[in-house]
């Protein structure tokens, strides 16, 4: 079905959103044209501010709304131990875990070989920067275990060891809970690959 | 019956909404298919290992409306060796690319299939990885039919070709010299010629003997760049990769 201009034009903003298929999308739009007009005047407005205030934290790359982010102005946080993740939100899956009491490096994605995204794209040139003050001891790796993120593991390796900074991997295990018999090849593989000492 | 199963190498994986990934299979019973892999980023999914570029998995497909879908795969060789050196990571990338590339879907092609199972086999532990992707993309052409003519000059006939000045991606041969015009075509010395000439027809085993020119290795790559995306009629991305990444120092 088509709709007149400026109602298509919303579902059609609505459907690019990520998991929105155009029916969802016309849902969407629909309540928000019968709902009171206030509904899409909030909507709007969080959107607008929450867009206004939300940058890039010039230290980490980390999504944030103040200069720099709350991790990296928090005076606890062990400074000298960097943990590189390519998405914001694997910052917030590892702040889940409270373990981790380091600082982040967000790159904003992966290399891939396959669709040719280079290093240019991505947040590596302030991560190197962020070395260069000698301060920082260890940088951990936490790209995904996949291409990409394997991929861009290796070329970070290769970048920041002659700097002559600890570069550590996350270990790529068994998911607590699985059964050996029903693990695959390749996280086997890794995880015989990764193992260590019992202490 | 709605299932089939075929024995395959994903030559492409694109991440889809949620945890669901596109993947392109060349295999050896239909060719090219697009199959969908549901779920399979998440921990838990016990078909995440044999989606991966380049595995060579058996699958179990289902036929779909639109795209076929994974209901169960294996994986059969996982190349670890491919994946822990970022360099043998980009030739494998380029040894899929124009598979995806120059193939259609659904018309199978078992020499390309066993060119591309054995050149990503070599990869994992050959040293002389630059000129087995050669000999893989001479051999892919070839065998796709697009084997370029080195013998003589394309457009004059001249067998003695000497001297060899050029390749044309559009005529897919050499020129001689004074056919040479020099607007679109790749610098190509008769040095350069002859070692394509050899990589067409080599067991890549044998790659690691042969002694190879730098300048022959750069008129290599980008004769065989130009005719290659002269026949897909796109960029080369795994070669943009392996290029971007040969700086090892900061990007700038
Ligand atoms: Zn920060
Ligand atoms: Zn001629």
């Amino acid at each position: 079905m088509r709709y007149a201009g400026a109602v298509s034009r919303l579902i059609g903003e609505l459907a690019r959103l990520p998991g929105i298929g155009s029916k969802t999308a016309q849902r969407l739009a629909f309540f928000l044209l019968s709902a009171p007009p206030e509904v899409a005047e909030n909507l709007a407005f969080a959107i607008r501010e929450a867009r206004l205030q939300v940058r890039r934290c010039p230290v980490c790359g980390n999504l944030t709304d103040r200069e720099p982010c709350a991790v990296c102005a928090d005076e606890a946080r062990e400074k000298a131990v960097i943990c590189v993740v390519q998405d914001p939100r694997d910052v917030a899956a590892i702040e889940k875990y409270r373990g981790f009491k380091g600082v982040y490096h967000v790159l904003h994605g992966a290399l891939s070989p396959l669709a040719g995204l280079g290093p240019e794209e991505l947040n590596i040139k302030s991560l190197i920067a962020r070395l260069e003050n000698g301060l920082v001891k260890e940088v951990i790796l936490a790209t995904n275990p996949d291409v990409e993120g394997d991929a861009t593991a290796l070329y970070l390796a290769r970048l920041i060891k002659p700097i002559g900074v600890t570069v550590t991997r996350l270990a790529h295990g068994l998911p607590v809970g699985a059964h050996l018999e029903y693990a695959d090849e390749i996280t086997l593989g890794k995880a015989i690959e990764g193992r260590r000492e019992i202490d | 019956m709605k299932l089939y199963g075929v024995q395959a190498v994903v030559i492409n994986s694109r991440q889809m909404r949620d945890a669901d990934r596109v993947l392109t299979l060349y295999s050896r019973e239909k060719g090219k298919i697009q199959a969908v892999a549901h779920g399979v980023s998440k921990p838990t999914s016990r078909k995440r290992g044999a989606v991966q570029p380049f595995c060579h998995s058996e699958f179990l497909l289902r036929r779909g409306r639109e795209l076929d879908t994974v209901s169960q795969c294996e994986g059969r060789d996982i190349f670890p060796g491919l994946w822990s050196d970022l360099d043998r990571m980009g030739c494998a990338a380029q040894v899929c690319e124009p598979v995806d590339g120059l193939t259609v879907d659904r018309e199978p092609n078992k020499a390309v299939f066993d060119l591309l199972l054995g050149t990503l086999r070599k990869l994992e532990t050959v040293t002389e990885f630059e000129l087995t992707v050669r000999g893989f993309e001479l051999q892919l052409v070839a065998l796709l039919g697009y084997r370029p003519q080195l013998d003589y000059c394309v457009n004059c006939g001249n067998g003695s070709l000497n001297p060899v000045a050029a390749f044309s991606a559009a005529s897919g041969g050499l020129l001689c010299k004074s056919c040479a015009v020099g607007t679109d075509e790749v610098l190509c010395s008769g040095e350069t010629a002859a070692i394509m000439r050899l990589l067409l027809d080599w067991d890549p085993v044998k790659m690691d003997r042969l002694r190879v020119s730098i300048r022959s290795r750069n008129e290599m790559r980008k004769v065989l760049r130009e005719y290659l995306q002269w026949l897909t009629e796109k960029r080369s991305r795994s070669l943009h990769f392996l290029e971007s990444i040969s700086d090892y120092r900061t990007p700038d």
